[in-house]
């Protein structure tokens, strides 16, 4: 009986992996969006309701005149940046909003990586 | 019994300690929190008391950290659409030793089953040392999924107490065996209660403070 729960169990975590979920709504694949070497998810910033923040805060190239171009531009295409694609952007979006949350600031931790990893043709 | 609680007190008020009511939302809490008490249930697994004077408790503690940690894999893809990229090729090296300890935790289990463990070990004392093996490797590869993803230990020294914890707990159980083996193993009715209230402490901790 164990064994047979188990089996299912793997089965639809296999299933679940390569189809990904059954339920309706934004589901995110691995592809190569801006043009990026490798397949990665889309990826959406949401300028507008990021009016309070300072801009420095994500624009470095304001200040270190390091391009002109979006965001992807540099950090999917160019391979040095693209491995730390994952650890910079998790780091820069996730982190602040963590750190903005226990500091009382309004603005919590993004509550689903469907919330982020979204198309968006402008970042 | 009060290994159970030890470990699964412990390792929950370690990932509290730094931001206690900072959470990633109800479901991804549960998921995590799924997670964090399925290895407290390996912890336990070493505990004096759940072999071999109790083996069946054992085995029924085995099944319901199995059924957990199955719960702790499906919970995310299902909850969460985007999150079933690190089921597959180029999901982050944390991914990969959460899927390894839970594939070792199978293997474990299958070879711990009557026909199996005549047929794959010379005498019961081999079995249990690779019994033994395996259920450690289990718990390395399952601290590093932990503390490498660092969703609740943030800060290194965090991840440096909880690594020690989850390593040396099994290691030190047996040295304390007198003082344990008088509370005996947990039934599954006592496991599924400590489970479940420390879920809904954690969740609503961090969710709802």
């Amino acid at each position: 009986m164990m064994r047979a729960v188990l089996l299912a169990g793997v089965i639809a975590l296999v299933a679940l992996a390569v189809l990904g979920s059954p339920w309706p709504g934004e589901h995110p694949e691995r592809a190569r969006y801006y043009d990026s070497p490798e397949p990665i998810l889309p990826m959406r910033f949401d300028h507008p309701s990021h009016a309070t923040v300072n801009c420095l805060t994500c624009h470095h190239e304001f200040v270190d005149d390091s391009g002109n171009d979006t965001c992807m531009s540099c950090h999917v295409r160019r391979p040095e940046l693209a491995a730390q694609l994952e650890a910079q952007f998790h780091g820069l979006c996730r982190d602040c909003h963590v750190d903005r949350n226990a500091s009382g600031d309004a603005g919590g931790p993004p509550r689903a990586c469907v919330a982020c990893h979204v198309i968006d043709g402008k970042i | 019994m009060r290994f159970l609680v030890g470990a699964t007190v412990a390792l929950l008020t370690l990932t509290l300690v730094v931001h206690p009511l900072l959470g990633g939302g109800v479901l991804w809490d549960l998921g995590n929190a799924i997670g964090l008490l399925a290895l407290a249930g390996v912890l336990t697994l070493f505990a004096p008391g759940q072999f071999p004077r109790t083996p069946r408790r054992h085995q029924q503690l085995a099944n319901a950290v199995l059924l957990m940690l199955l719960a702790h894999a499906l919970w995310f893809p299902l909850t969460d659409a985007a999150s079933h990229v690190y089921l597959l090729p180029g999901a982050p090296t944390y991914m990969w030793l959460g899927v390894a300890g839970f594939v070792v935790l199978l293997v474990a289990w299958q070879l711990s089953l009557p026909g199996s463990r005549q047929r794959w070990h010379a005498s019961p004392a081999s079995f249990r040392r690779w019994h033994r093996r395996l259920g450690m490797l289990a718990i390395i590869l399952a601290a590093g999924h932990i503390t490498l993803s660092g969703f609740y230990l943030g800060s290194p020294w965090q991840a440096a107490v909880f690594m020690v914890l989850v390593i040396a707990a099994p290691l030190l159980a047996r040295s304390i065996t007198p003082r344990l083996t008088d509370s005996g193993a947990p039934t599954v009715t006592q496991t599924v209660s400590v489970w479940l209230l420390a879920c809904v402490a954690f969740v609503a901790l961090r969710n709802l403070a």
